[in-house]
C-alpha cells in the first residue's frame, strides 16, 4: 500500500516543494471561499499536468497538512492529472504526448508546443453558503 | 452546496513576483542566468571557470542557492563578484519570494548579470520561474545518458545546456547519440556545450553564452533596437520563451 510513502519522501526535501504547492492552494481556496461569502468548503478539485514536476501522492499528502485550521480542513481533495498535448506549428493537429517524445503524431514534426499538461491549477471548489 | 468554477494557477503568485522581478531587470538591463542542475554536477565549478574572464569586462552579481551553509559562496568569494547566500533551510528549490528578498543585497545600478546557482536539484527548480533572461542546465557524463528522459520538465526549459565532465567520459559508459537524441525529442531549440570545467576544456563556450546574453540584453535596454552585440549569425537564440506567462 502507498501508506507508508510520503513520510519517507519527507526526508528527501522534496515534499517540500509540494508542500509550498499545497499552501498555495490553501491562498487560493481561503480567498475564493471568504469572496463568495462561504466559511465551509466541502470539496478541492486540483488538475497537475503530466507534463510538470509534482507528483500526485506527495500533493495528497502535502494538503493534509496544509488544509489543517483552514476553511476546507474537512474539505475532499481530488486531484486529477491532465495529460501532455502538443499542437504541431506545421500542420497544426494536436498530439498527446505519452512517453516525452515532442514530436506531431501526424506529420512527425518535432516543430511542437504543449499546449495542456504544462500548468497545475485549482479547477474548482464546492463551498457552502 | 455552491460549485465556484477556479482555474486558478498554483504558481499564480510565485510567477506575478518573478514577472516583477524581470521587468525590473529589464529596466536596468541586467542580464539573468538561472542555473539548475542536479547536485554535484559542477554549477559552482562552471562559475569558477568563467569568472576569471567575464569579470574582466562586465560587472557581475551571484546569488548561490543552498539548502545550508555557504560552501559554495566561500569558494567563489576570490573573485570580485558580488555574491549573496540564500539559505533555503528543508526547501528544495528557489522561488521568486526568495529571490526579491536577496536583490536588496545589490546595488542594481552597478551589475550587468546576475548569475542565480539554484538549488541543486533536477526536478523542483524547473517550476520555479524567477525572472530569467534564461535558464542554463549543466548535466554531467557521470549521471548517464538517460537523464532527459528521465527528468524531461528541466530539460525542456533548458535555453542552454552544458554537458560536463567530459574529461571522464571514457570511464563511463556515457552514450552521446543516446543523449542528443534524448534532448533533441524534448527541445528542438537549445544549444548543448560540451565542456569540462575542471580541464578549461571549451568553458569559453560557455563565456561566449554568456556574453552574448549580456550584450543582447544591454542592446535592449539603453538603445531599444539592434543596437550592438547581437548579430544573429549563430542559429537560435531567441531568448526568453518561458511557459508560465
Amino acid at each position: 500500500m502507498m501508506r507508508g510513502y510520503p513520510p519517507v519522501r519527507l526526508f528527501t526535501g522534496c515534499t517540500m516543494h509540494e508542500l509550498s504547492l499545497a499552501m498555495s492552494v490553501c491562498e487560493i481556496v481561503e480567498e475564493a471561499a471568504k469572496s463568495n461569502g462561504s466559511t465551509k468548503v466541502n470539496e478541492v478539485n486540483i488538475v497537475v499536468g503530466s507534463f510538470s514536476s509534482v507528483v500526485p501522492d506527495s500533493l495528497e499528502f502535502a494538503m493534509e497538512v496544509a488544509k489543517k485550521g483552514t476553511v476546507f480542513e474537512n474539505a475532499r481533495i481530488n486531484i486529477r492529472t491532465e495529460k501532455a498535448v502538443v499542437n504541431c506549428s506545421e500542420c497544426g493537429k494536436d498530439t498527446e504526448i505519452e512517453d516525452y517524445i515532442f514530436k506531431c503524431g501526424s506529420c512527425g514534426s518535432g516543430a511542437v508546443r504543449v499546449i495542456t499538461g504544462d500548468r497545475m491549477y485549482v479547477e474548482s471548489i464546492d463551498i457552502e453558503s | 452546496m455552491h460549485y465556484v468554477e477556479l482555474e486558478k494557477d498554483l504558481l499564480h503568485q510565485n510567477d506575478k513576483l518573478a514577472a516583477n522581478i524581470k521587468g525590473n531587470m529589464d529596466d536596468h538591463g541586467i542580464y539573468v542566468l538561472n542555473i539548475m542542475s542536479a547536485p554535484g554536477s559542477g554549477k559552482t565549478s562552471i562559475l569558477e571557470a568563467v569568472l576569471p574572464e567575464l569579470t574582466k569586462k562586465y560587472r557581475i552579481g551571484v546569488i548561490e542557492g543552498d539548502m545550508q551553509g555557504t560552501a559554495d559562496a566561500d569558494r567563489l568569494a576570490k573573485f570580485p563578484v558580488t555574491i549573496h547566500q540564500i539559505n533555503t533551510h528543508s526547501i528544495c528549490h528557489l522561488e521568486a519570494a526568495m529571490l526579491e528578498r536577496a536583490l536588496v543585497n545589490f546595488d542594481l545600478h552597478k551589475i550587468d548579470c546576475l548569475i542565480i546557482e539554484n538549488v541543486g536539484n533536477m526536478v523542483c527548480p524547473a517550476d520555479f520561474f524567477l525572472g530569467e533572461d534564461n535558464v542554463m542546465m549543466v548535466v554531467s557524463v557521470t549521471e548517464g545518458h538517460d537523464k532527459p528522459h528521465k527528468y524531461p520538465v528541466m530539460f525542456s526549459k533548458a535555453d542552454v545546456i552544458v554537458l560536463n565532465k567530459t574529461d571522464l567520459m571514457g570511464a563511463t559508459n556515457f552514450n552521446r547519440d543516446i543523449f542528443y537524441e534524448q534532448v533533441r525529442a524534448l527541445n528542438r531549440e537549445t544549444d548543448i556545450l560540451e565542456v569540462s570545467a575542471t580541464q578549461g576544456t571549451n568553458v569559453g563556450k560557455i563565456v561566449h553564452f554568456i556574453e552574448h546574453g549580456i550584450s543582447h540584453k544591454k542592446g535592449h535596454a539603453h538603445d531599444h533596437g539592434d543596437g550592438h552585440g547581437h548579430n544573429h549569425t549563430h542559429h537560435h537564440h531567441d531568448h526568453g520563451h518561458h511557459h508560465h506567462d
